[in-house]
């Protein structure tokens, strides 16, 4: 079981940071740059590791980014990794897609505690966005998990998984697939909902005062965020996977999408996509929910 | 004269009702009689065994509490609560009368609605609606409500969040569910009444976003909370009696929480606005953890309580299909992360806006209701079942199949279910692991001991700069259409307009009294002309 869990995490850890890798390469060919080396993000994350502080405010400074932390590692142990299988299903049967959902929404708190502990205004800008960009991100998101629920009567991740064994609810469930996938590119923080965390933003982004071992820390959980909410759109649309080699690869593909997405749209200010998560996909999704 | 019983659901509203006064009075007893008379009439409410006695209660419950309120609002503010008050007596009054008209008895168990015409049925749904919708604050009702929690004691406004809101509740359970029965109802309307919930609850979650104020913020958290009660207890079904009776006591003891420490915060600074609070977090930790176990519950996040009964609103909404519905309520749910975490920032985080010289001391008991609400959403967030083994008895007594459960640790929701248990050890567990973690990793660390330390542009800020404009967040949503709606209409123009038509037409009554010859002509006509009209019909 503890071997299973950690297993999980080392996984989720690796892969996270391997496709932010993967990320910042295929975005400098697309830009026409080389970009860095692949494993140059995890480097990255184990240097910082080690790095000096340059600031610390405190407790609820470290506290806010253990709890953020927490919560990437707490949502990913309770979505099953495969299908039909034993292992690399965490706490998954003791809990379901609601709690996963709101499960995710416990690392932004924290990272928010952290930010508005160190006092610095920009960071809670940053915060400001996020929250607000959330608004337009969960509607589409939350139409099409509903309408996944009721379709398949049941809120728990590893039915809705095996229920997809003759079609992927991407294919049976289109427009709910559509509205979740572009409000899911928000969540991935691609752009055009990027406005949160983009490099010319993080001045003014939740990023602001972390360095060191915090920074290093906030790195490695959104990598392994990153590869949960692949997880979770795999698991849900794309039919889950039975083993790791089909899980990576159906993960990967997903992530190929958001990045292509990502590199080819404008970034949207946080009222813009605010506007437009509310108009295009709560819209697409809604249709969907309609036809179940 | 007087009929009472002692129900399970009457021990329930009741020992929610104790427990807060009491924590309360560990504070201050201010007002200890009227406060005493109130929670008396509580007491009447939710033990009485026939419709006068019920009444008799609701006027003591309106009176005891507008002179409590009228000891520290203003006349304008004291007048409102009376008259909507007034108002949910009068309409709670005529559905009595109308019931009684028509079954001749007051007694709970003798009404027998199969007597009551069907064209009646309504006018009684309506005027139980309205007086629900006025104590429960349900848009367009809840004019009275913000303006009074603001300029009401800070203590006081507590008791008028966590347990006035609930009696209206109460007489929701006990007449739509104990008299009338559901099977009696029509969907239709509870249909209507189950979105006025969900539409109250998206508007007030907006409009709290918008607040400087810290109690108005928290006002109106309220007025959005209590729209999910009334939503999902308008589903009509034992489902969703559970999950508003679980958000029930969530929420009283959440609002307990949060608004005893904003009147701890209160009491300190002497400040009510964000704007002029900011960065108490490390003079304050103690109220600022209690503050974020407020919010998370309030967010309704596991691992703690707050989730269960969000767990079961969208359980039992799944269950019905209620798919629009359950999306409003999850919108509605989301946008509260803005305010909840305004809450937290505006008064804990951000830079300091002010002197702290003239800061009073805390005395302890602002502490004792605080400690409480965290243990309730503590306890229950591990043994989530621990209240569903009350509930079934409550079910039982009204005729609803109980709700079967493994072990205390687990939340059935029908649907869905999850193990409290587990989420939170796994969730100590795992805080701990990475706390060690970063805890170990000793490499150096530049404390910050100028709170202007930060990185600012490439500058040093001026300590004469406002750095804590953070607390205005929210603001920019005014620029999204549909919330820009929401912000800049109230409903104050309407009542404002009712008002206008009501002194209007008060003026033609008060000619009635004006005591000449004409006037008395005129009204010894009119009363042989009614008469001679009702005649001849």
């Amino acid at each position: 079981m503890f071997l299973d869990i950690f297993f999980m995490i080392i996984l989720a850890y690796s892969f996270g940071f391997l496709y932010y890798g993967l990320y910042r390469n295929i975005s400098a060919r697309v830009h026409g740059r080389f970009g860095p080396p692949i494993i140059q993000s995890f480097i990255d994350s184990i240097k910082l590791f080690s790095k000096e502080n340059s600031t610390s405010f405190g407790w609820a400074f470290y506290a806010g980014i253990i709890f953020m932390a927490t919560g990437a590692v707490i949502t990913m142990l309770f979505i099953p990794f495969l299908n039909h299988s034993t292992h690399l299903i965490g706490f998954s049967q003791y809990g379901n897609l609601i709690v996963v959902l709101y499960l995710m929404v416990l690392g932004p708190l924290g990272n928010a505690i952290g930010i508005g502990s160190n006092g610095n205004p920009f960071g809670v800008m940053g915060v400001t966005r996020g929250l607000t960009r959330l608004i337009g991100l969960e509607m589409p998101f939350y139409i099409a998990l509903i309408g996944l629920m009721i379709a398949n009567q049941t809120a728990d991740i590893s039915t809705i998984m095996a229920n997809q064994s003759e079609i992927y609810n991407a294919f049976a469930h289109p427009l709910l697939f559509i509205g979740a996938f572009i409000s899911f590119v928000g969540f991935m923080g691609a752009s055009p909902f990027d406005v949160v965390g983009a490099p010319q933003e993080i001045y003014s982004g939740p990023a602001t005062e972390f360095s060191g071992k915090f920074f290093a820390l906030a790195l490695s959980q959104s990598a392994i965020f990153s590869f949960t909410k692949l997880l979770l759109i795999v698991n849900l649309f794309l039919g889950g996977a039975d083993n790791l080699f089909l899980l990576i690869a159906k993960t990967f593909i997903l992530f190929l999408a958001v990045v292509l997405v990502g590199n080819v749209y404008s970034r949207f200010t946080t009222v813009g996509s605010v506007e437009f998560l509310i108009k295009v996909p709560t819209v697409i999704a809604l249709v969907g929910l309609f036809f179940i | 004269m007087f009929n009472f019983a002692i129900t399970s659901l009457g021990n329930l509203f009741f020992v929610l009702s104790l427990t807060v006064f009491v924590s309360l009075w560990f504070i201050k007893r201010d007002n200890i009689i009227l406060q005493t008379l109130l929670l008396t009439s509580l007491g009447i409410i939710f033990y009485a065994n026939d419709l006068i006695t019920l009444f008799i209660g609701w006027e003591i419950m309106s009176w005891s509490s507008y002179f409590i309120i009228s000891g520290k609002a203003s006349l304008q503010t004291s007048q409102k609560y009376i008259i909507f008050n007034l108002g949910a007596g009068f309409a709670l009054l005529g559905a009595i009368v109308i019931i009684y008209s028509f079954v001749g008895s007051f007694l709970y168990s003798e009404i027998v609605f199969n007597k009551i015409p069907i064209e009646f049925r309504t006018p009684i749904y309506i005027l139980l609606l309205v007086t629900i919708f006025i104590k429960s604050a349900i848009m367009p009702f809840h004019y009275w409500v913000v303006d009074t929690y603001e300029e009401s004691d800070h203590l006081f406004s507590v008791i008028l969040s966590a347990i006035i809101s609930k009696a209206g509740i109460f007489l929701f359970i006990v007449f739509f569910i104990k008299i009338i029965g559901y099977k009696y109802l029509q969907s239709n309307l509870f249909d209507i009444v189950a979105w006025l919930g969900v539409i109250t609850s998206i508007v007030a979650s907006f409009k709290a976003i918008s607040q400087d104020s810290m109690k108005r913020l928290l006002a109106y958290s309220s007025i959005a909370q209590v729209g999910y009660i009334v939503t999902i207890l308008a589903i009509l079904n034992g489902s969703g009696l559970e999950a508003g009776l679980y958000h029930t006591i969530i929420h009283t003891f959440v609002k307990l929480l949060l608004f005893v420490n904003i009147a701890s915060i209160i009491y300190i600074t002497g400040k009510t606005k964000f704007s002029e609070l900011g960065g108490l977090l490390y003079e304050y930790p103690a109220l600022f953890i209690l503050l974020v176990i407020g919010i998370i519950g309030l967010a309704g996040m596991p691992p703690l309580a707050g989730f269960n009964s969000k767990f079961l609103i969208y359980t039992t909404l799944l269950e019905e299909k209620k798919a629009l519905l359950l999306v409003a309520v999850m919108f509605s749910s989301a946008t509260a992360f803005l305010y909840c975490y305004k809450l937290v920032y505006g008064i804990y985080l951000g830079q300091p806006t002010h002197s702290k010289e003239s800061y009073q001391k805390l005395p302890n008991s602002y502490y004792i209701a605080q400690i409480i609400g965290t243990l309730i959403l503590i306890l229950l967030a591990i043994v989530p079942s621990l209240a569903i083994e009350e509930f079934n008895t409550i079910l039982i007594s009204l005729g609803f199949k109980p709700t079967d459960f493994k072990s205390l640790f687990e939340l059935n929701g029908g649907f869905a279910s999850f193990n409290g248990g587990v989420i939170m050890s796994i969730f100590i567990a795992i805080f701990i692991v990475i706390l060690l973690i970063a805890y170990k990793l000793k490499n150096k660390t530049r404390k910050v001991k100028d709170r202007l330390d930060i990185s600012y542009c490439g500058e040093i800020p001026n300590p004469n700069i406002n750095l804590h404009y953070g607390y205005g967040l929210g603001k920019e949503l005014s620029r999204i259409g549909f919330i820009r709606v929401i912000l800049t209409n109230s409903s104050k123009r309407y009542w404002e307009q009712i008002r206008v038509v009501t002194e209007d037409s008060s003026l033609i009554i008060k000619q009635f009294y004006n005591i000449s010859v004409q006037n008395i002509g005129l009204i010894i006509i009119l009363f042989f002309t009614t008469l001679l009209l009702i005649g001849v019909q």
